[in-house]
């Protein structure tokens, strides 16, 4: 391994490659801040560029682009509430309230330190053993893919701040909205009312509408003038390093956390996320804090949802398996240079997967930094006039939903989730389950499905398997307890915990 | 989230301004019968798919758990919102500050997907960032002006020029 | 819920605002069209759109990419790749069948055009388009799990036979071509649903994983997806659904060698469409670019990496190809009930 990783950095010693890198980091680092993009459409759209690269240099630039992308998700997320992809919707948990209370800046700098630190150490773990891993991303078949996604749904009715009530709500809409569409196991068409939404309901731009429109309308509430919201001055990059200590526990703990589900194919950084801040606010000593601008919680989400990606990249790189969309793209990328990624990888071309790892290695500290510094730029946006904001936010989001597919229809998803999202908010139901719901329903929907065709309708085989039936029994006392313990209430005759606005 | 913030609605100058208010109770009921409404016609919908061969759970088994669970989840917001005026909890109130910019937001976002195709990009998101900037509160005509102008050159040289996305022309 | 119905209103909003336009440009394309028919001698003059039916990013997109930029260099005026995923294909085909048949609008094509033409919409059938040209073919590969009992088609019949309700078969959706390859083989050996249940995955790259995993032991799948698996020692192609044997799986003999009689021309494939009633000059044209593109390297090397069959068909040639494939498509989208 230690020959490889010196072939690595060979291959990574060319003005070209530490190029790529760095321009990779700085796409990445826009489009993740984008609502709209991600970081596989900004490696998408980047591909063609990389057709005359050397392999090395193109693949090294998609990698920049898939860390610093998920990394960049935050910002939006923090600032206005517009989470550039569904596992920033955790962060935003946090994040956002956090902003409100005036801490922004304290909100990016952990954020980022997070992302850094836990796609650092999920490079480490990926290096030390990819090829081992690939068992456990082939050990998961339907049954614990079901049990994995149950365990989602759960996890979200738990890490509701307020009302349970109102948080199944938000997740039996997001249910409803995930079976439009053609049905994944037997194609029937299902609540299609436009040949537009055969696929189903273009998730990003309900992103879009449900989470960043429907916060453009409340700040159309809130105020019409400049906020003159107090900043807390923040430390110097060197010094906001030391902003770590009081949450490596979580840090450490996120980070495994994220990696392990990381390996996951298809799981990814959204279960990643949810798990891990809902460890981190079990273990918490103010549980009720989480969700008010706890610090804490936009740590473990970011920390965790970052680590996932190098972990995506275990089974893509031992069996050529796609862990997430932007795993499959830089598949694409391979083909094109004759690579074909796959089993024989390692042995064919080594060159390959530890450049990804050096590079890895060289650009997260790299990331780290640039995000340090960018979060003394974003955290001036908080000081800029709110109508200025919310001008912007909007145009940008119409655009970006329209571009995620170019097509009209998009617009109108999002338009019609923004209000949707904007009347649910005022009922005090959150997006956030919903954007969860859309993400774990499909999943949990079809390996049902496909766990009952393969098993001959025995719903026994989801839980003779081992690792299934331990997860089924997590995400059942997940949903019990709590459950469980406002029923007593109510019939205590108490406040019911169940319902505190 | 809370859905208000408290202080903002008394700074001095503002004295005129006027809100929606609304018993959260009364909110709470009339989103459980929508959503009990809206769920009956989600499962009557569910049992006309077609069913094949003889599994377990067919396109329409999933769809109608989802709407049960919904009308369950209806019912238990309705008893809550019952139970508080029951027993006469402290009175919360869902506000609505500037229900009228709210109100023309709305409007002007619903009005830029209608006209998309028929005014192309350009013209449409031109109009609309003027007119929502307006509506949002930038009252000074040069930086509504400045606002549009930088976004549409953004967008030419980061989506159009530098991605290829190919944005609507306009039908004209 | 209220989403729902909104979305539906929303729907029928957009629909009525799309058509004056396109119907305006119509008219007006088939009219040029029809007055000079001297097009194809100056074709292309300004840049031809190349609509895709898939997100940027796979396989069909990076090979369209590709061949987007050597068409350019063969016919002097740029491709202009445009992503228009969704709705099954029919967002795509929506703006290629509503577009001016000059040439200046041309698509990719798949075997889900035929499957969704079948099943989905009624509205688009094979003649809503002009087949351009075919490009490449993947002939469905039978693969198992490196555990099971058995080593040829034959041990896996008398298997699955001797234990009925035992083993399954993993591919994509019902009735995607997977789907019924697996059908038609299932029934020229005598098996039933009952002996062998089919499970589809969301993608052709789960299953593979899912038969690798061994969660799913048999697998109906395509040479290039699966070569490295095979050269890896997870999975064992027991055979190949075509006409002759093919360079990936020199080993593996077709269907018909094995005895089973299973209609070879059954392909996976890629192709070119345009909208209806492009002028045959302009079309040839189009196909003798595509055919030269066939014969660069970079393509060569692409189509061999990616362990496709290469297999250039000009417009009779293809029209003819889908023609068969839609015989099969309707014929067992209603042998396995799956018409709505």
């Amino acid at each position: 391994m230690i020959d490889g990783l010196l072939l690595g950095f060979y291959a990574l010693m060319t003005l070209d490659v530490i190029l790529a890198l760095f321009l990779g980091i700085a796409i990445g680092y826009i489009v993740g801040a984008l609502p709209g993009l991600t970081s596989s459409v900004g490696m998408a759209v980047l591909l063609p560029f990389t057709f005359s690269m050397d392999p090395v240099a193109a693949m090294v630039m998609l990698v920049a682009i898939y860390v610093a992308g998920d990394y960049a998700a935050a910002i939006p997320a923090i600032l206005v509430n517009a989470p550039g992809q569904p596992a920033a919707a955790i962060t935003a948990f946090d994040g956002f309230p956090m902003r409100m209370n005036g801490e922004a800046g304290k909100a990016l700098t952990l954020s980022i330190l997070g992302s850094g630190f836990g796609a650092f150490t999920s490079t480490l773990l990926l290096i030390v053993s990819a090829a081992g891993l690939a068992h456990i991303a082939l050990s998961f078949g339907p049954a614990e893919y079901f049990a994995l996604s149950l365990l989602g749904l759960a996890l979200v009715t738990s890490l509701a701040s307020g009302s349970m009530t109102r948080a199944v709500i938000g997740l039996v809409i997001g249910l409803m909205i995930v079976t439009i569409g053609l049905d994944p196991v037997s194609g029937t068409q299902r609540y299609v009312f436009h040949r537009g939404l055969l696929e189903g309901v273009p998730f990003l731009p309900a992103l879009i509408g449900l989470f960043a429109l429907s916060e453009v309308f409340m700040m159309l509430e809130r105020s019409l003038k400049s906020s003159g919201e107090r900043i807390h001055s923040l430390p110097s990059p060197w010094k906001s390093m030391s902003m770590i200590y009081p949450f490596g526990k979580t840090m450490g703990r996120s980070s495994i956390i994220g990696f392990l589900i990381g390996v996951v194919p298809g799981a990814g950084a959204t279960i990643a996320s949810l798990v891990s801040y809902s460890v981190a606010k079990r273990l918490s000593k103010k549980p009720e804090t989480f969700g008010s601008g706890n610090p804490e919680g936009v740590v473990a989400s970011e920390t965790a949802n970052n680590a996932a990606g190098p972990g995506a990249l275990a089974p893509l790189l031992s069996l050529g398996i796609p862990g997430s969309a932007s795993a499959a793209i830089l598949i694409g990328a391979l083909m094109i240079h004759g690579i074909n990624p796959g089993p024989m990888l390692f042995a064919r071309n080594p060159e390959i997967p530890y450049a990804i790892f050096v590079s890895l290695l060289i650009g997260l500290p790299m990331m780290m930094l640039i995000g340090l510094l960018g979060a003394r730029f974003w955290v001036q946006i908080t000081r800029l006039n709110p109508a200025l904001i919310a001008t912007v936010v909007t145009s940008i989001c119409l655009l970006g939903s329209y571009t995620y597919d170019n097509n009209i229809l998009s617009v109108w998803v999002a338009v019609v989730a923004g209000i949707l999202g904007y009347v649910l908010r005022k009922l005090d139901i959150h997006p956030a389950p919903i954007i969860l719901a859309l993400v774990l329903g499909s999943m949990m929907e079809s390996n049902l499905r496909r766990g009952l065709r393969v098993s001959g309708d025995e719903f026994s085989y989801f839980i003779s398997q081992p690792v299934s039936a331990i997860i089924l029994f997590c995400a059942f006392a997940v949903f019990i307890l709590p459950l469980g313990q406002s029923l007593i209430s109510v019939f205590r005759d108490r406040k019911p915990i169940q319902d505190t606005r | 989230m809370s859905t208000s913030t408290p202080g903002e609605k008394e700074t001095p100058n503002e004295k005129k301004e006027w809100y929606i208010a609304l018993r959260s109770e009364t909110a709470d009921l009339i989103a459980a019968s929508i959503l009990i409404l809206g769920s009956s016609w989600y499962i009557i919908q569910a049992m006309g798919f077609p069913t094949r061969g003889s599994a377990w759970v067919q396109a329409h088994t999933f769809p109608i758990g989802i709407g049960i669970l919904a009308i369950l989840s209806a019912i238990a917001l309705g008893f809550f919102a019952i139970r508080r005026i029951l027993t006469r909890q402290r009175l919360e109130v869902i506000e609505i500050h500037k229900p009228l910019i709210v109100f023309f937001g709305l409007v002007c976002t619903l009005a830029y997907a209608m006209v998309l195709n028929w005014l192309g990009f350009y013209l449409t998101s031109a109009i609309f960032t003027m007119v929502f900037g307006y509506v949002a509160g930038i009252r000074k005509l040069w930086a509504l002006f400045a606002l549009t102008l930088g976004f549409l050159a953004f967008t030419k040289l980061i989506f159009e020029m530098t991605l290829g996305t190919p944005l609507p022309t306009g039908a004209w | 819920m209220t989403s729902t119905i909104l979305f539906g209103s929303i729907a029928r909003h957009t629909c009525k605002l799309v058509p004056p336009a396109v119907v305006g440009a119509m008219t007006l394309g088939a009219g040029l069209h029809a007055s000079f028919s001297y097009a194809a001698d100056d074709y292309p003059n300004k840049p031809v759109r190349y609509l895709l039916h898939v997100s940027p990013g796979g396989g069909t997109d990076v090979l369209a990419r590709q061949m987007a930029s050597e068409l350019e260099q063969i016919l002097g005026q740029p491709f202009v790749v445009e992503n228009r995923p969704g709705g099954q294909t029919g967002v795509q085909l929506a703006s290629i069948v509503n577009a001016a048949p000059d040439g200046y609008t041309i698509g990719s094509t798949t075997a889900t055009h035929i499957a969704v033409m079948n099943s989905v919409f009624d509205e688009y059938s094979l003649d809503s388009v002009d087949w351009i040209a075919g490009l490449v073919t993947d002939p469905p590969v039978m693969v198992v799990h490196d555990s099971v009992p058995f080593d040829s088609l034959e041990e896996l019949v008398e298997e699955v036979k001797a234990n009925p309700g035992q083993y399954t078969v993993s591919g994509t959706v019902d009735g995607s071509t997977g789907h019924i390859a697996w059908a038609m083989f299932a029934e020229a050996a005598g098996i039933t649903e009952e002996e062998v249940r089919y499970v589809p995955y969301d993608s052709q790259g789960d299953s593979v994983t899912a038969n690798v995993g061994g969660h799913v032991p048999i697998g109906m799948a395509w040479t290039g997806i699966t070569r490295d698996h095979v050269e890896a020692g997870n999975l064992r192609v027991l055979g190949v659904l075509s006409e002759d044997r093919v360079s990936a799986y020199p080993d593996a003999p077709t269907f018909t060698e094995a005895g089973y009689d299973v209609d070879p021309s059954w392909q996976q494939f890629r192709g070119i469409i345009g909208p209806k009633g492009i002028p045959d000059d302009v079309k040839e044209k189009l196909a003798g670019a595509l055919e030269r593109v066939t014969q660069t390297e970079d393509y060569i090397e692409y189509i061999e990496s990616s362990n496709l069959n290469s297999r250039f068909m000009g417009p009779e040639e293809f029209t003819e190809f889908v023609e068969r494939q839609n015989e099969i498509v309707a014929e067992w989208v209603e042998r396995l009930d799956l018409d709505e």
